[in-house]
């Protein structure tokens, strides 16, 4: 754990395949990207070993930060800064639970400094990685969290390998909004799902992520498709104090109430599984009724009730209520 | 104020703080910031006039050191100093340890630092660390008191754990290091209507998280030592420099930042963490192995973990008491958690338990055992007296709950204090009388400001319902060590013919107001209705002389009373000069300074102004005061507080809405300063109490939160809606113009108060550890639905 | 060493500040001497390295052939501070706070953690808060940077400093060129902040003597004093 940033070199990406160039000409653990920078630098600064990389490429200047709305949906290039995202009119119209969990993030002048395609990507907090220890993502085959402290940053749902939390804000929301993902690489472009971006734990490139952009890919931008008229949102986080820190658990619903009764609901949990996790119990249990104290009750019993937390180490099975409650609470602010 | 104050300055409540418009504009230098311009120091980037230490660190609890390699270091052009090639002096402790340890030698605590790197540049102090490699064996390692003096512990140092020196005796129990025994507690425990007991209360380790990190700049010249540095007490670096470094203490400058004129009073806090010197003592021996300008300046992750901290502490604690709430009886059995070198400690938190009420009954052991933990116990703001109170306050709650009687009542019952006729009580160990005491006056003033019997509903019963949002009310008293004199107070006071004034003190402001309480203090000693013409020349070595230092709520108390006393001295110098000048046959002994004149005091019109009489003077005359603490009397502080929280059951957070503070402070110095210590001291209280714990890994021992994103302090976001800041001027007769300290009083007694909220919150489930987790919040609730209180 | 003897601090040091910022030098820190040998960066005053560990990080460089920057070579920038144009050379690691404190002498902007996590080192930059120990310095150029030595260049900077004031917001100090920045850039963007808005615009920057209600109120005073109007 450190404070300074050892000596790298900064190169200037001239545009998005130059940058996939670099990066694959650098090779995955001697190169990385660099949008905002409150993200790869602070892993710089913790010191650890294999996110301590010899260059790094400046994709900020490649025109990615913009809002844009179509006849379909909200187009948002990956370095737009999260502030913006928050500010942002068409945000706040067409998908405003993006911006309610945008606006989340951590303080405001980490908000001005990050991008939205760096909170979706940005590394698990871990207190084990952020100490050098030499775990599934630091070059060794160990996770320390799973039978250490877990409180805070590991899973209630189980995992395997890395057992540490997705903990950003902004991937959980853009799940329930069904958002799409456009990475660009060196075999071409690809759209996915939200769901496809967050396969679980696997080997990318011989890093052990949740993710999965390649070393040499580059994520340039998030399309969040138009919600069907008559579609509420809420979102709640929970978390030890009330700015700064990550979320204990958070929820991201979206719900169609034309009818009356529910139907294509959405839930999904942050801070609390590897990846951004879909209560589909909860939404099964939401479809075809009525929104009441009782409801919102019943539905986050259901989003927790496949949950399996961690009872070696220290534990964490109070997130379990914590992550019920994420969901009550963001079903009472469905507006 | 509606009436007029009988005195010239203090207690003025439209008092801004002197020197807030120095540091909101970024002009004061604090000891981090001394760049070579301010100390004169050529400052070409990399031209070696002046190098920056950092730290090499070992991550084990325990370990023996089996080669230290810093040849990659020296061949990239860096400089490293090792333990090996330090003077082998000893260091302040019992233990005997090293500012760096040599190789064979054992660390003793993880984030010990190992060896010390300069670099040219800041950027590059991390560079040097990374390029020294310490190879270590890991010993096995205690980190729990209980555990280090149970008997077959294994032993850290020769002689045992406890650092009372003593050998475990054939019961593994090592000698008490504090025994405090009045009436028959035994006894009285068994004749008593309700028991409540033995039940165990523990706090976490903590530390300090002061703003300014520590920082010295050292030069040598010629033999001659100036140190510029973030300390709380200058005088002693210097001396204990001196001693290490075998110079005369007159070689030996040492200043707060910049010291000399208005300079020595800017430091980014303290709280304690800023009276020790290992970090000035190794970068003095890099700046003599360099032969340049060193300045040490530690990073947040070194300093998160170094010097002293608030050691954990244990107690097992039974409380008896009569059905009609007389308290009669008081066991304790405390274990503190020294640290690697701490000596043993504790008292200060024992003493909080027999003067809180009066029990006539007492007996309490105090164990103190050395461990791995962390460095060593020592200052950090309450210095054991937030445990202290916690303990207590908690105890006292329980006893209250199993009573079912109001727990303001039983306290209020049961309460040390003034006498009837005011005679104030008597510190049942000692046997010697308070100087004063704000009780039960301090008690009465906050019932009444919290609104306390409008909103206690009964155990079990929340305060207030809102959906999921409960509310509960707690209150706690406090009663204090900190806030006496302690040692002595020593300063001077100079007027100029121009009638300027400089007033001299060793002490410093790490935040607490002193550059504006001090400049009160000699303004209201010289008659003086404003301050501004008083420099403060504060915490240099060169220009001041000792008075202990800025830490134990002291500072208020010591420096005002030297002021009166300096202003006296001069007067005695000064007054027969100004005499002649008055009406015929004025004696100088009946002068007395006063609405910025020097005046007869059985004539008061026959006098001149200050100024006039400065005007006298061909040169300037210094007046010089000394304040000895006097042993007869015990000094506490005294008060009460009240807490109004709201949890939140089905996330488990905590708000802590309502907080009244009622303190005696004997006397109101700086107004503005002091309301905002008990806003500070709360916030501080909020995350001690629900967040704060420097915590290891389970199983390596290793930290894992030196740092401030996961060792979490209030945000303002914690603010609560109302804070209530109440003074009992009770006028404290060993004190100047009454006013005795408040600095750590306004944290002690916070944590109880929450927590003893909480529980009312939660129809009455019990939190006996501190801090009180998220997870702690949750198990509460599931308790409290469980039984039905919720 | 020759000592040449204490700086400002005998001086008033408000008045020495502002003074000084009408009127600065820059300092010896930002001129480094010229020698021989080193090629000149057009538009900047050429300058030699005298320190080894410089030297060092031009010959760690890759070998690989690409651009023909070497991305590890320093980069000479010129950043405005306050109206004020300072220039140098860095690496390109260097941190924002580390440049204004270090070479260009403004150690108004303090660096309580160095990783983001406290807001101490808080600066505006066009007007918006960012923590400038996480900021390269190369990125700054370009930008109009405002810190707390900003006070005559910017008339809400100095309606905040001098609501602290009386509002009593400070106590050690160390955090509050943070806090006042951010506050700064809250009443730019929203002249007449609710509570919990100030709330929400300061969360950033911690305190550890616990300052915040009486920064609380400093804003709303400062709001007012600024718009003529009553803080919301």
């Amino acid at each position: 754990m450190r404070t300074e940033v050892p000596k790298f070199g900064l190169v200037q990406a001239q545009s998005v395949q130059d940058a996939i160039n670099l990066l694959s000409k650098y090779g995955a653990g001697n190169a990385r990207i660099i949008s905002g920078g409150t993200d790869i630098i602070s892993r710089m600064k913790n010191g650890i070993a294999a996110h301590t990389p010899n260059y790094l490429i400046d994709i900020s200047g490649l025109g990615l930060n913009y809002i844009k709305q179509d006849s379909g949906g909200v187009h948002i290039g990956a370095t737009t800064a999260n502030s913006d995202v928050v500010n942002s009119s068409v945000v706040n119209t067409a998908a405003p639970l993006l911006a309610s969990a945008v606006g989340s993030i951590a303080t405001l002048q980490l908000r001005n400094n990050s991008t939205i395609g760096g909170d979706v990507l940005q590394e698990v907090w871990c207190p084990y990685l952020r100490n050098n220890y030499d775990c599934w993502r630091n070059g060794g085959n160990v996770c320390y969290g799973a039978i250490g402290d877990n409180r805070y940053y590991h899973s209630i749902f189980g995992g395997r390998l890395c057992y540490a939390v997705h903990a950003g804000d902004a991937a959980p929301a853009m799940s329930a909004l069904g958002a799409q993902a456009t990475i660009q690489g060196p075999l071409g472009s690809r759209t996915i799902s939200m769901d496809q971006l967050f396969p679980g734990i696997s080997v990318v490139g011989g890093r052990v992520q949740e993710h999965t952009v390649d070393y040499n890919e580059i994520l340039t931008e998030f399309y969040i498709p138009n919600q069907p008229k008559g579609t509420k949102s809420g979102w709640y986080k929970v978390r030890d104090r009330g700015t700064w820190d990550f979320a204990l658990a958070s929820a991201a619903v979206t719900v169609n109430m034309s009818s009356g009764a529910a139907s294509n609901a959405s839930v999904v949990l942050g801070g609390v599984d590897v990846v951004p996790h879909r209560a589909s119990a909860a939404e099964s249990y939401l479809n075809g009724k009525s929104m009441s104290e009782d409801v919102y009750s019943g539905a986050g019993a259901a989003a927790v009730q496949d949950a399996t937390p961690l009872t070696y180490g220290i534990g964490n099975a109070y997130r379990v209520e914590l992550a019920k409650g994420a969901v009550i609470n963001a079903l009472r602010a469905l507006a | 104020m509606s009436t007029p104050s009988k005195f010239n300055i203090i207690g003025n409540p439209n008092i801004n703080r002197r020197d807030i418009t120095r540091k909101v504009t970024g002009a004061a230098v604090y000891a981090w910031d001394i760049n070579p311009e301010h100390i004169g120091v050529d400052g070409t980037v990399g031209s070696g006039s002046i190098a920056y230490l950092g730290v090499v660190t070992c991550p084990y609890p325990r370990a023996k050191i089996l080669k230290i390699d810093t040849s990659a270091a020296e061949a990239a052009g860096f400089v490293t100093l090792t333990g090996d090639q330090m003077p082998p002096y000893s260091y302040l402790s019992s233990r005997n340890s090293l500012a760096l340890p040599r190789t064979s030698d054992i660390t003793m605590y993880p984030g010990q630092p190992v060896v010390a790197v300069a670099a040219l540049t800041t950027d590059q102090v991390e560079d040097a660390a990374r390029l020294v490699t310490v190879e270590y064996e890991p010993l096995p390692y205690i980190l729990e008191a209980e555990e280090a003096l149970a008997p077959g512990a294994l032993q850290l140092y020769n002689g045992g754990n406890s650092p009372a020196g003593g050998y475990t005796n054939e019961n593994g129990i090592a000698p008490s290091t504090i025994n405090i025994k009045f009436g028959d507690a035994d006894a009285a425990m068994a004749k008593a209507d309700v028991v409540v007991g033995p039940l165990v209360y523990e706090t976490q380790h903590e530390q300090h998280y002061e703003f300014e990190p520590y920082a010295a700049v050292a030069q040598w010249t010629n033999g001659s030592l100036r140190v510029w540095s973030s300390n709380q007490w200058a005088h002693n670096e210097a001396s204990s420099l001196a001693a290490f470094f075998g110079v005369p203490v007159n070689n030996v400058t040492v200043s707060t930042a910049l010291g000399g004129n208005e300079g020595g009073g800017v430091l980014g806090n303290g709280l304690g963490d800023k009276i020790y010197q290992e970090l000035e003592v190794v970068t003095a021996a890099m700046a003599q192995k360099t032969g340049t300008v060193v300045k040490g300046a530690l990073m947040r992750n070194n300093q998160a973990i170094w010097a002293s901290a608030r050691f954990p502490m244990k107690s097992y604690m039974t409380i008896g008491a009569m059905k009609d709430g007389t308290m009669t009886a008081l066991k304790a059995t405390v274990y503190t958690n020294c640290g690697a070198i701490g000596g043993s400690n504790g008292d200060d938190a024992i003493s909080d338990f027999y003067n809180m009420y009066n029990i006539p009954n007492v007996n309490i052991v105090g164990n103190s055992a050395n461990t791995n933990r962390y460095h060593s116990a020592g200052a950090m703001r309450d210095v054991g007296e937030s445990q202290g109170h916690f303990f207590i306050e908690s105890l006292v709650d329980e006893l209250a709950q199993k009573l079912n009687m109001d727990p303001a009542a039983l306290r209020r019952q049961n309460l040390r204090g003034n006498d009837a006729s005011g005679n104030p009580p008597v510190d049942p160990n000692v046997n010697q009388p308070y100087s004063s005491s704000a009780q039960p006056a301090a008690f009465d003033k906050a019932a009444t400001a919290f609104g306390w019997s409008q909103k206690w509903q009964g155990w079990g019963k929340s305060s207030q319902v809102n959906g999921p949002l409960r509310r509960g009310v707690g209150i706690a008293n406090l009663n204090g060590a900190k806030g006496g004199i302690i040692g002595f107070g020593a300063g001077q006071l100079q007027v100029s013919p121009d009638g300027s004034v400089q007033a001299f003190t060793g002490l410093t402001d790490h935040g607490a107001g002193g550059n504006t309480t001090f400049a009160l203090e000699a303004a209201e000693a010289l008659g003086l209705t404003s301050f501004d013409n008083v420099t403060m020349v504060m915490s240099d070595t060169s220009l001041t002389t000792d008075t202990i230092g800025t830490f134990g709520s002291r500072s208020t108390r010591a420096c005002g009373l030297a002021f009166i006393a300096a202003a006296r001295d001069l007067g005695r110098q000064w007054f027969p000069i100004v005499a002649p000048k008055l009406a015929p046959n004025t004696d100088p002994k009946n002068l007395v300074f006063g609405n910025n004149m020097i005046f007869d005091k059985t004539n008061p019109s026959n006098g001149i102004s200050f100024t006039a009489a400065a005007a006298l003077l061909t040169s300037p005359m210094k007046g010089s005061g000394f304040f000895p603490d006097p042993n007869n009397v015990t000094e506490r502080t005294t008060g009460t507080k009240f807490a109004e929280v709201e949890v939140n059951t089905e996330t488990g957070a905590v708000r802590v809405v309502h907080f009244t503070s009622s303190i005696g402070i004997g006397r109101v110095i700086f107004a503005k300063g002091a309301e905002s210590q008990v806003r500070g001291g709360l916030f501080m209280g909020i995350g001690e109490t629900l967040y704060q714990e420097l915590y290891l890994d389970p199983t390596t021992g290793r930290h894992l939160n030196p740092n401030f994103h996961d060792f979490r302090i209030a945000t303002i976001m914690e603010a609560p809606d109302q804070v209530d800041a109440l003074w009992i001027e009770q006028n404290d007769p060993v004190a100047p113009w009454g006013a005795v300290g408040i600095g750590e009083p306004v944290l002690m007694a916070v944590a109880p108060a929450i927590a003893n909220a909480l529980s009312n919150a939660l129809g009455g489930y019990r939190f006996r550890t501190l801090p009180i987790s998220r997870e702690d919040i949750v198990a509460g609730i599931q308790w409290a639905r469980a039984n039905g209180t919720l | 060493m020759a000592r040449k003897g204490h700086s400002a601090s005998k001086q008033t040091v408000e008045s020495s500040l502002l003074q000084s910022i009408d009127s600065k030098k820059v300092s010896r820190r930002t001129f480094l001497k010229a020698t021989a040998g080193t090629a000149a960066v057009a538009g900047v005053t050429a300058l030699a390295l005298e320190s080894r560990s410089y030297a060092q990080s031009t010959s760690t460089s890759s070998t690989a052939a690409q651009t023909s920057t070497d991305p590890f070579a320093m980069v000479p920038i010129t950043l405005t501070v306050n109206g004020q144009q300072y220039s140098t050379v860095v690496e390109p690691r260097a941190m924002l706070v580390n440049v204004i404190r270090e070479r260009f002498n403004l150690t108004g902007t303090k660096r309580p953690c160095n990783r983001q996590e406290c807001g101490g080192c808080t600066v505006l930059i066009d007007d918006k808060p960012f923590y400038s120990c996480t900021y390269l310095a190369v990125r700054a150029q370009g930008h109009q940077i405002l810190t707390v030595e900003g006070t005559q260049k910017d008339k809400v900077l100095a309606a905040v400093q001098t609501a602290w004031v009386s509002a009593d917001a400070s106590q050690c100090g160390y955090c509050q060129p943070g806090r006042i920045m951010a506050a700064t850039g809250l009443l730019k963007s929203n002249p007449n902040p609710t509570s919990d808005q100030i709330k929400a615009g300061l969360e950033g920057v911690l305190c550890r003597c616990g300052t915040y209600l009486n920064a609380i109120t400093a804003v709303q005073n400062a709001a007012q004093g600024l718009n003529g109007g009553t803080a919301a």
